[in-house]
């Protein structure tokens, strides 16, 4: 029996992209297009807010002729669509600026924020994760107990907390009353605790309540029961099983947390006078700096943006499942 | 001010004394009136609640800037208590009968933080600069002779400002002005050394090199800005401290916190001195006690009507307001933070008139002047009041909003940032009430009363607060701006005031006063109104 010879396919065809690189390159055409409404959006909007930069600049004692002369230099009186095509040719050559309250280039500050920013997130990541995993299998596997149902009231109350309130509380308690950490400031790992704490702790009760439902979802799979079926112990079935099943939404979840905190924590940093990203935005809000605040948005825009992309990407090995979706 | 005699004396004191001594012993008059301390060491550790914007002398204005500034320059001269101008970097300075040139003749020996020595030309060079950059005090130099011309490039030199000798500076103003020399004991008299300035426009705050006791070592911008010793410092005094660390970004609870805790040797350096909610506790706490100072602030804060905008266009109106406001509510307020405000000039200015009267709130006038303007029962809209959304500003605001309330006045409140409120308040029919709060920089009654002219009415970035217009205190306050006579002077700015608060565009709720807690270790004089601190005049006893 003879079979009929495929074709092969043509020379030129070879060098198409196959179906993963066009989603890939797909999505990366959409985040670029998602950061580029991000920018003339908020560009918008600041500029929407009433106030003058230039009196920010030269303090509310300047006279008219150096306030005009101000807004000459940083072309504050143009039309705003003209502006906003001289802040995105410049965006587009990579530049983002310079801060027009300090001259400093915004590139330069948001790096120069990023270590405590960073060192903040994984901190609060590694804290609330380590108290969310055991707390989500216990909970699950003790379903209906007293412990469960506090840890689903406790979950409740933290995702409640106002995070000024609780940084307030945990610095005036732990760091003022107690003295057990410094009260403000960034010099060294004690004084990221706190506000690691608190970040923790908002975040630990959503974390913990997302691991219980996947880990209750996965107890009652078939494959859990075959498994006790054939005399798998308890804890491989909840931590090698279950938990990893569990995880899997959790992922999505985390990568973006974990980006907007890297992008900026507003309350928790101001409260510990940490110098990251978010104090940086909060103080550049006020002086109504532009470039600084173009930038913050941008990084943090860029950050979540570059998070939903990796765990696109990386789900299409977690769960094979979501490959038919690519 | 509390400059105890407990605090002049002591070793500062000593070495004052003698430094005086030794200019008496030379010829030339008395260096300064103020106590300098001798090298105690150890680090002095403040927080501020933000960055500096910047330690340029040219370009600074908020009060965080202004009160770093003596760390990294000194002035030439220096005002004293009494609002008297005195020697500093200078032997002698004089200002001439016409009140037009003024002459300072330099101390030898005074150095940058470089190691070369601060000579008349790079005063002028920073005159020069003053002229050019855009910035809060132009148009304060622009009372230099020569200095249109030289700002728009019709001239290479400004022609007002010389130095005949190496340590002789000359400074001719275009004009009578009798408040100049206050400018050249603030930034006008502070000099940049020339030749790390080599571009006029680009902002050197970032390490600047002045003839202050302190230089910056290390400023991450929101972090911490650490200063060091001026090793080439000894004039008027040494650096008493090795080193100044001041954390940024910690608002002023945490930093009444961390000062409490002992991580802080001065409480709060916000306007206030200390949070508001901690002030009415820490000071009824004895372990303080020995640790407050006070000073009075050249401080208004008053209640601004747009009199252009109907119906604050109606005297009536503008009396039945201030009427109906109780100015010991916001003594209240702010504890012993604030005094009852009479005029526009502060008690602790050249010129304060203690005659003017303060009466007390009267709502029923207040209701029976809305009558008579046509408002029998109260006005039929709500005004809005513009303030700013930061520091005791909306405590002030809601006090006289309930204050107008009992007087069938309604008002809606407006809080914004300093950017919005800028632009706002000096738009023609921009904001019907704007409360504010005024810090002079220099002690003198042209501060607050010159802005009243109608010349500084305009339709934008208009200077005058109330779009207030009057020929006869256009007159008083023309003549009084181009006066030789002291005397003269202040009784013409005198009569502009009563002139003005009689038609009513503004309310004076108060004039401010700073209080400031330091660790009991921490000795000298802290406060004062000018600078608002001090650091340079303060060492750790014991330390």
């Amino acid at each position: 029996m003879t079979t009929p010879t495929e074709t092969p396919p043509p020379r030129w065809r070879r060098w198409l992209p196959g179906p993963l690189a066009r989603r890939l390159a797909a999505r990366l055409g959409w985040s670029v297009a998602t950061l580029a409404g991000t920018a003339v959006f908020t560009f918008l909007l600041i500029n929407l807010v009433p106030g003058d930069v230039a009196r920010v600049l030269a303090g509310p004692k300047a006279s008219p002729a150096t306030l005009k002369e101000i807004r000459r230099k940083y072309h504050l009186e143009e039309p705003l669509p003209k502006r906003l095509g001289y802040y995105l040719a410049q965006v587009a050559r990579g530049d983002l600026g310079r801060s027009l309250v300090t001259d400093q280039p915004v590139a330069e500050a948001l790096l120069a924020r990023l270590p405590a920013t960073s060192a903040l997130a994984a901190l609060a990541v590694t804290g609330w994760m380590l108290m969310a995993v055991p707390l989500g299998v216990y909970t699950a596997r003790h379903q209906g107990s007293w412990f469960d149902r506090g840890v689903l009231v406790a979950a409740t109350l933290s995702l409640s907390l106002p995070s000024f309130w609780l940084a307030k509380m945990v610095q005036y308690w732990l760091a003022y009353r107690l003295g057990w950490f410094p009260v403000a400031g960034f010099r060294g790992l004690a004084s990221l605790m706190l506000p690691a704490l608190t970040l923790a702790l908002l975040f630990v009760g959503f974390y913990a309540r997302l691991i219980h439902t996947g880990m209750v979802e996965a107890l009652a799979s078939p494959y859990v029961r075959t498994a006790r079926a054939k005399g798998v112990s308890e804890t491989a079935i909840l931590f090698r099983h279950a938990l990893r099943n569990a995880l899997i939404p959790v992922v999505t979840i985390l990568a973006t947390d974990t980006a907007a905190l890297l992008g900026g924590v507003l309350f928790t940093e101001n409260v510990f006078a940490l110098p990251g990203i978010g104090s940086l935005a909060v103080q550049s809000v006020f002086n109504l700096d532009v470039p600084m605040i173009m930038g913050t948005v941008l990084f943090s825009a860029l950050l979540v943006i570059s998070a939903n992309l990796v765990v696109d990407v990386l789900y299409r090995w977690i769960d094979p499942r979501i490959r038919a979706g690519w | 001010m509390s400059f105890g005699l407990a605090r002049v004396l002591g070793l500062g004191g000593v070495v004052w004394a003698l430094a005086g001594l030794a200019a008496w012993a030379a010829g030339t008059t008395v260096a300064a009136a103020t106590p300098r301390p001798a090298h105690h060491g150890g680090t002095l550790r403040l927080a501020l609640a933000e960055d500096p914007h910047t330690l340029d002398p040219t370009l600074v204005y908020s009060a965080a800037d202004y009160m770093l500034l003596p760390l990294l320059y000194q002035p030439l001269v220096d005002i004293v208590e009494g609002n008297r101008v005195v020697d500093n970097l200078t032997t002698r300075w004089s200002f001439s009968a016409d009140k037009r040139t003024l002459t300072f003749e330099l101390r030898p020996g005074v150095r940058f933080s470089n190691g070369r020595e601060a000579v008349a030309a790079d005063y002028a060079a920073a005159l020069e600069r003053a002229v050019v950059v855009p910035s809060a005090w132009q148009q304060y130099a622009g009372e230099i002779q020569g200095a249109a011309e030289f700002a728009s490039g019709a001239a290479k030199s400004l022609a007002g400002v010389s130095a005949p000798e190496p340590h002789k500076l000359v400074v001719a103003l275009s004009r009578t002005d009798a408040s100049f020399p206050y400018w050249m004991a603030l930034n006008f008299g502070m000099a940049l050394a020339r030749e790390t300035v080599p571009d006029w426009s680009k902002d050197v705050g970032g390490r600047p090199v002045g003839t202050g006791p302190y230089l910056v070592e290390e400023w991450v911008r929101g972090a911490r800005l650490r200063l060091g010793r001026n090793p080439y410092c000894e004039q008027p005094a040494p650096p008493a401290f090795d080193k100044i660390e001041i954390l940024l970004g910690v608002d002023e609870s945490t930093q009444t916190m961390m000062f409490e805790r002992g991580e802080l040797d001065v409480a709060s350096l916000a306007g206030g001195g200390v949070s508001a909610a901690d002030f009415p506790r820490m000071r009824r706490e004895p372990r303080w006690g020995e640790g407050w100072q006070e000073a009075p602030l050249f401080s208004v804060i008053n209640l601004n009507f747009n009199v252009e905008m109907p119906p604050l266009d109606d005297l009536r109106v503008r009396r039945a307001i201030i009427s109906a406001i109780d100015r010991r509510h916001f003594e209240r307020l702010t504890g012993e933070r604030m005094t009852p405000g009479h005029g526009l000039i502060t008690p602790a200015m050249t010129g304060y008139d203690p005659t003017l009267p303060c009466p007390p709130s009267d709502p029923v006038r207040a209701r029976a002047l809305l009558r008579e303007a046509g408002y029998p029962d109260g006005l039929p809209q709500p005004l809005k009041l513009w303030h700013l959304n930061t520091g005791a500003a909306p405590r002030w605001a809601q006090a006289v909003q309930s204050d107008l309330a009992a007087a069938g006045v309604r008002v809606e409140l407006r809080g914004v940032t300093a950017a919005v409120f800028g632009d706002v308040t000096t738009r023609r029919r921009g904001a019907e009430l704007a409360l504010f709060a005024n810090n002079a920089n220099v002690p003198d009654p042209c501060t607050f009363l010159d802005p009243f002219h109608s010349r500084f009415i305009a339709d934008e970035d208009a200077q005058n607060p109330c779009f207030y217009r009057s020929a006869a205190v256009d007159d008083l306050l023309g003549q009084a701006s181009g006066c030789a006579d002291e005397a003269r002077r202040v009784a013409l700015y005198q009569a502009a005031q009563r002139r003005i608060l009689a038609d009513a565009p503004t309310l004076i709720l108060g004039h401010q006063k700073l209080f400031a807690l330091r660790q009991p270790w921490l000795r000298g004089p802290l406060v004062e109104p000018i600078w608002w601190f001090r650091f340079d005049r303060v060492w750790k006893e014991g330390r």
